[in-house]
C-alpha cells in the first residue's frame, strides 16, 4: 500500500491536469447552467439581507454560500 | 525513510502536473457584470419592526478590475420580549458602508473589500480578503475567504437625573472591569463543481474565531424558585473566546421545461455547544421571457449553549450564563416567494423590478414566555412567533 500511494497521486494528478483539458461538461454544453433560474446569486442584495435577518435570531452562522464558490460556467 | 523520500517526490509531481495543469488554461476568466440595486425591506416580528433599505453597486474597469460599494440603513422600533422583560422600548438607527474591489489576473480572480456598521451602542469594522480559481476546464471553481472584524459594544444608559442619554463601555465580571472589544476571524473555503450538462454542486466550510465580550450588556438571567412568582435576574456571564464550524452542501438541478431545482443543508457546530441542522429546498420556474417567480421552504433546529438555563436555581448557579433565546433549543421554519419581472434592452443592459415575501414561524424549546410576571416560571407557555419579511427591489445592468 505504501509504494502504491505515490503512483496513486501521480495518476490522480495526471488525471486531475487532464480534466483541465478535456472537461467532461464542454463550454457549449453550459447553456442550461448559465440560465438565469441556475444562477445561486441572482439577487445578492436580497440574500445578505436574509443572511443578516437569520444571524440575528439563530445560533448558527457562515457557510451560506454568501462567501463561497461561485460558478465557473459563465 | 524510503517511504518518505518517495512521498515527498511523488508530492513534488503531483504538484508540478496540478500546475501544469492549471497553466494549461487557455483563456481567462471573467468578472461579473456592471450593476446596481436598490432594496426595501421590512422585518416585522416578534415586537420589533426593522425598516430601511440598501444600495449596492459594481462597475468594471477594463476587463481586469472591478470596484463595488454597498450602504445599508436599519431603523429599528423594538419592543421584543427581552427588551420589554428587561429594559424599555427603544428606536434606533444601524448604518453600513462597504467598499471593495476585484483583480482579475487569468483565471484567478483576487478581491479585498472593507465593511464599517455603526449603530449608538455597537460600532463593527471588518475587512475581507478572498482568492478565486476556475480551474479544470472552468468545472471546478475554488474560493479561499478570510474575514477580520473588530467590535466596540457600548450600552445605552437614560440618566435620570437630567433625562439625557448616555453610553458607557465599562463593564465588571467578576468584580473586574472587562474590555468591551470583540475581534473575529473568519476562515472560509467553497468549491463549486459543476457535475453534469444540467446539474452543479457547492461545497462551503467556514470556521470563526472570536475573542472577547461577547456578550449583550443588556440582557440578565433569571433565578429562583420555578413554583414562586418571586424571581431574582443577574446579568449574563458568556465566555470570552468562541469557535465555531460550519459546512454547507448544495445542489442545482436544471428542469427539462427551463425551470431548476435546489436542495442544500448546513451542519454547524461550535465550542459553546450549540450544534444546528438547516434544511432547504427552492424551485425556480419562468414564465415566459420576462417573468420569474422562487419559491423555498426552510427548516432550521439547534441544540442549546451549554451554559443556558431558562432559569437558574441561585444566582451565580455557574461559571457562564445565558438566557438569550438565541442560544436555547429552538427551531424555525420558514417559506419564501418571489416574484421578478425583467426589461432587457441590450445582452447587458436590464432593469428587473422584483418582490419578496418571507414568513418565518419561530418555537422555542426551553424559553419561557415571561411576559406575564403574575405567571410561576414552571406554568409560563413556552415562547414562540411568527414574523413576515418584505422586500422590494430595483435592479439595473448596465
Amino acid at each position: 500500500m505504501k509504494r502504491l500511494l505515490p503512483l496513486l497521486l501521480i495518476a490522480s494528478a495526471m488525471l486531475l491536469s487532464g480534466c483541465a483539458i478535456e472537461p467532461w461538461v464542454k463550454p457549449y454544453e453550459r447553456a442550461a447552467l448559465a440560465d438565469e433560474v441556475m444562477s445561486n446569486d441572482r439577487n445578492p442584495l436580497v440574500d445578505d439581507y436574509m443572511d443578516h435577518v437569520r444571524e440575528v435570531r439563530e445560533g448558527s452562522r457562515g457557510a451560506t454560500g454568501a462567501a463561497g464558490g461561485g460558478c465557473g460556467c459563465n | 525513510m524510503r517511504y518518505l523520500t518517495l512521498s515527498r517526490h511523488s508530492f513534488c509531481i503531483a504538484f508540478v502536473f496540478l500546475m501544469f495543469g492549471l497553466l494549461n488554461e487557455a483563456h481567462a476568466g471573467v468578472l461579473p457584470e456592471d450593476r446596481a440595486d436598490a432594496l426595501y425591506h421590512r422585518y416585522d416580528g416578534g415586537g420589533e419592526i426593522v425598516g430601511g433599505w440598501s444600495a449596492t453597486f459594481r462597475k468594471k474597469i477594463g476587463e481586469n478590475v472591478d470596484f463595488n460599494g454597498s450602504y445599508d440603513v436599519d431603523m429599528v422600533s423594538s419592543a421584543s420580549i427581552d427588551v420589554v422583560t428587561a429594559a424599555s422600548p427603544y428606536k434606533e438607527k444601524r448604518q453600513q458602508y462597504s467598499a471593495g474591489f476585484q483583480y482579475l489576473h487569468g483565471k484567478t480572480t483576487y478581491g479585498v473589500s472593507g465593511l464599517k456598521s455603526s449603530e449608538p451602542d455597537y460600532l463593527s469594522n471588518n475587512i475581507s480578503y478572498s482568492i478565486k480559481e476556475d480551474m479544470f476546464g472552468d468545472l471546478t471553481t475554488v474560493t479561499l475567504g478570510f474575514t477580520r472584524g473588530r467590535d466596540h459594544v457600548r450600552q445605552h444608559v437614560v440618566d435620570k437625573a437630567t433625562h439625557t442619554d448616555t453610553f458607557s463601555d465599562k463593564f465588571l465580571e467578576f468584580g473586574n472591569e472587562v474590555t468591551p472589544r470583540a475581534d473575529r476571524r473568519n476562515y472560509r473555503v467553497g468549491v463549486t463543481q459543476i457535475l453534469t450538462k444540467k446539474l452543479i454542486a457547492t461545497v462551503n466550510y467556514e470556521s470563526q474565531a472570536m475573542q472577547g465580550f461577547l456578550r449583550s450588556p443588556y440582557r440578565r438571567v433569571r433565578y429562583g424558585d420555578a413554583n414562586s412568582t418571586s424571581i431574582s435576574y443577574q446579568s449574563e456571564l458568556y465566555p470570552h473566546t468562541r469557535t465555531s464550524n460550519a459546512i454547507g452542501l448544495e445542489s442545482r438541478y436544471y428542469l427539462s421545461y427551463r425551470a431548476s431545482i435546489k436542495i442544500g443543508y448546513r451542519y454547524y457546530t461550535d465550542t459553546w455547544g450549540i450544534n444546528s441542522h438547516t434544511g432547504d429546498v427552492q424551485y425556480v420556474h419562468p414564465f415566459g421571457e420576462n417573468w420569474l417567480s422562487e419559491w423555498s421552504l426552510r427548516y432550521y433546529t439547534q441544540k442549546k449553549a451549554s451554559f443556558y438555563s431558562d432559569l437558574f436555581p441561585y444566582a451565580d448557579a455557574q461559571n457562564f450564563l445565558a438566557r438569550d433565546r438565541e442560544l436555547s433549543t429552538m427551531s424555525d421554519y420558514s417559506f419564501h416567494f418571489g416574484l421578478e419581472r425583467k426589461w432587457k434592452f441590450t445582452q447587458k443592459v436590464f432593469v428587473k423590478a422584483s418582490f419578496f415575501y418571507d414568513r418565518i414561524q419561530y418555537d422555542f424549546k426551553d424559553f419561557r414566555n415571561n411576559l406575564n410576571s403574575k405567571l410561576a416560571p414552571a406554568n409560563q407557555p413556552l415562547y414562540k412567533y411568527g414574523s413576515n419579511v418584505f422586500m422590494l427591489q430595483g435592479s439595473l445592468g448596465f
